[in-house]
């Protein structure tokens, strides 16, 4: 019952957090400049009626909160408005063309990342203080973690785009076509995952060793099992839980990443989209994409709780 | 060195272990040259075992180097960053041009020393922000309690939850270019500065407000509350100094951060405006330009990637340091 008490409590917490951050977000937008009005109506601007019509149209002689009210209201019933720059396409349309690419890409990422990291930081435990496995591979892991990706992206164009150009090895540096076609995602999707490798090895690595040095291990090594029993069952095992407990850092990560990842390699995905409308001053874009983009972030959060509360008993509500 | 039968400057070794009654008889000398062991405290043996970390040693030694370059960079023998030189645009290093230049004609060199300082101070002075907020916060919260630390704890909750670096985003592309305009050109640093310190905090929060719920409960605590020391007294003397080595681990990681995302805001154009330098904006636009010089984003990118991975290696060699359970 307290579970459940929790579970409610938490969603309805997240609830609040989306308001706000809605909120945030929408009042910093209104305080952009530039004229929506008259950026919408381009060469007519001089036009005062017609100006006053469109005015009162969009709701901007409306009271701040109740525009935000509106805002919310529509939002909930998936109008999120249309772009002041392509005049008329609605925002959602706009959403619907960018989100299917950051995820492929943010899936791709996160599998590659998973099939290096996770094994890297099992070895790394395993082989406790050992120079290859342990300590170069981890320092390796620590600089991937903590470099920002454009800082391999030259080096990855040089080698990929330019020295091995007119070869097999060559790869594209930009451009999207699908998940379908690797040779466009192959290079993004890679650095796009290193960070996360890092991320992912670093934290396995010390999980691992926390459930190494505990007594069942040692009874279970007592008793004669094998040794690959005892790691890969045994200790594995126990390491999925306080590995579910990244997952919110992890979903943080990809959303800065996608930005850096999307411009750089001209991915057209929702990141690169933000982008683009702030620079055109298109903001019911940039509005609703930032929405979309924090949701994931706030969403991820609270699953991560509740998760890590459903599954491990002892976490004290 | 103390001599010694003076027992407060010295403590050899075999004091208290030794038997009872031994009383003021100088302990004998097990071998003729061990040396005294010096009176030491946590914080001492901290320092040691930090400087024993090479790795960690070596990257204070060139963040060091690199924040001296930052800061006196107007005293060095540098070209003017800001100034083109249209004869030589993507060159490669040459006498004239240490590094080479960019595809205006900027001296890269100096491109690069300057361009540290956006990032460095956004870092260094957001880190400052966020770790006073934090460590202020959190210990009112964990030393108050009550009502006082379920308010605050919420409100941490919430801004904790703010998708930290959106919101820089979002803030400086819509306030920047007022910003730049009011503080005459690195408004926007400022901007992103308190961004990022302000909601920074709320990790550091939830870290200190731990610690002192534990502190809180210690004996040294209780001994200070007995002899009738202030609340005051008891934060400052007694529970802050305990928080520091744990709080400089967290900051200097925090550093690394923020300079990587004001890296990216830069990359995406939203950084300090052309022409002034600024180190993602160097390796973006070099990035465009690598099929002519590719060492116009390698040479910037190489020194981030040294700054960045520095911090990281000094804060894993601090947190060994004074986290004695992590050390082997």
């Amino acid at each position: 019952m307290a579970l459940l008490f929790f579970i409610v409590r938490r969603l309805i917490a997240m609830l609040f957090i989306l308001l706000g951050v809605a909120a945030v977000t929408f009042f910093l937008v209104r305080l952009a400049p530039g004229d929506p009005v008259a950026q919408q109506l381009g060469q007519h601007a001089g036009d005062v009626a017609t100006y006053h019509r469109l005015y009162h149209q969009m709701g901007l002689d409306q009271p701040l909160w109740h525009q935000y009210v509106t805002y919310v209201w529509n939002a909930l019933h998936g109008d999120l408005g249309s772009s002041v720059v392509s005049v008329g396409t609605p925002v959602t349309t706009i959403i619907g063309q960018g989100l299917p690419v950051t995820l492929e890409l943010g899936a791709l990422a996160t599998v590659i990342a998973l099939l290096v990291g996770v094994p890297l930081g099992i070895l790394a435990a395993v082989r406790h203080n050992r120079l290859v496995a342990d300590n170069l591979s981890m320092g390796v892991m620590m600089a991937l973690y903590s470099l920002p990706p454009f800082v391999i992206i030259p080096a990855v164009w040089l080698i990929f785009g330019i020295l091995l150009k007119n070869t097999f090895f060559h790869l594209p540096v930009s451009g999207w076509d699908g998940i379908g076609d690797p040779q466009y995602w192959i290079a993004p999707a890679c650095v796009f995952a290193a960070g996360l490798a890092g991320l992912f090895a670093r934290s396995m690595r010390s999980f691992m060793l926390e459930e190494l040095n505990k007594d069942y291990i040692r009874m279970a090594r007592a008793k004669g099992l094998a040794e690959r029993r005892v790691i890969y069952l045994h200790a594995l095992k126990n390491t999925l839980l306080p590995f579910a407990s990244i997952l919110g850092p992890t979903i943080a990560f990809l959303v800065v990443g996608a930005f850096i990842i999307e411009n750089e390699f001209s991915i057209p995905g929702i990141a690169n989209i933000t982008v683009q409308s702030t620079l055109s001053d298109d903001y019911s874009v940039t509005l609703a994409t930032t929405l979309v983009l924090a949701a994931a972030v706030v969403v991820a959060n609270a699953l991560t709780d509740i998760f890590y509360t459903v599954v491990d008993p002892r976490v004290k509500l | 060195m103390a001599t010694n039968n003076d027992p407060t400057v010295t403590m050899p070794l075999s004091e208290g272990a030794g038997p009872a009654g031994r009383g003021g008889e100088p302990a004998p000398r097990l071998a003729p040259d061990a040396g005294e062991i010096q009176p030491t405290s946590l914080s001492r043996e901290a320092a040691r075992r930090f400087m024993a970390n090479r790795l960690a040693m070596a990257s204070l030694v060139v963040l060091i180097a690199i924040i001296a370059a930052a800061l006196l960079a107007n005293f060095l023998p540098l070209i003017d960053p800001t100034k083109n030189d249209p004869f030589n645009q993507d060159s490669f290093p040459s006498r004239l041009h240490l590094l080479g230049t960019d595809s205006s004609g900027h001296d890269l060199l100096s491109a690069i020393i300057f361009g540290l300082r956006p990032a460095l101070a956004v870092g260094i002075i957001g880190q400052v922000v966020t770790t006073l907020l934090g460590v202020g916060i959190g210990v009112a919260a964990g030393f108050y309690g009550g009502k006082l630390d379920a308010l605050l704890s919420r409100f941490t909750d919430f801004v904790f939850a703010l998708p930290t670096f959106l919101l820089a985003f979002l803030t400086v592309a819509v306030l920047g270019p007022d910003w730049d305009q009011f503080f005459g050109g690195t408004g926007r640093i400022v901007l992103i500065t308190i961004v990022f310190g302000l909601v920074g905090w709320p990790p550091l929060m939830r870290f200190v407000r731990a610690l002192t719920l534990s502190f809180k409960e210690q004996q040294f605590v209780e001994a200070a509350h007995s002899v009738g020391t202030s609340r005051l007294k008891i934060i400052t003397r007694h529970i802050l100094p305990n928080t520091w080595g744990l709080v400089l681990v967290q900051a200097t990681f925090g550093i690394g951060g923020f300079i990587y995302n004001e890296t990216t805001l830069s990359l995406l154009g939203l950084g300090v405006q052309p022409p002034n330098p600024d180190l993602g904006s160097l390796v973006s636009n070099g990035a465009q330009h690598i099929d002519v010089n590719w060492m116009e984003s390698v040479f910037p990118a190489a020194v981030l990637a040294v700054l960045v991975v520095a911090f990281a290696f000094l804060g894993d060699g601090l947190r060994d340091a004074v986290d004695a359970r992590t050390g082997e």
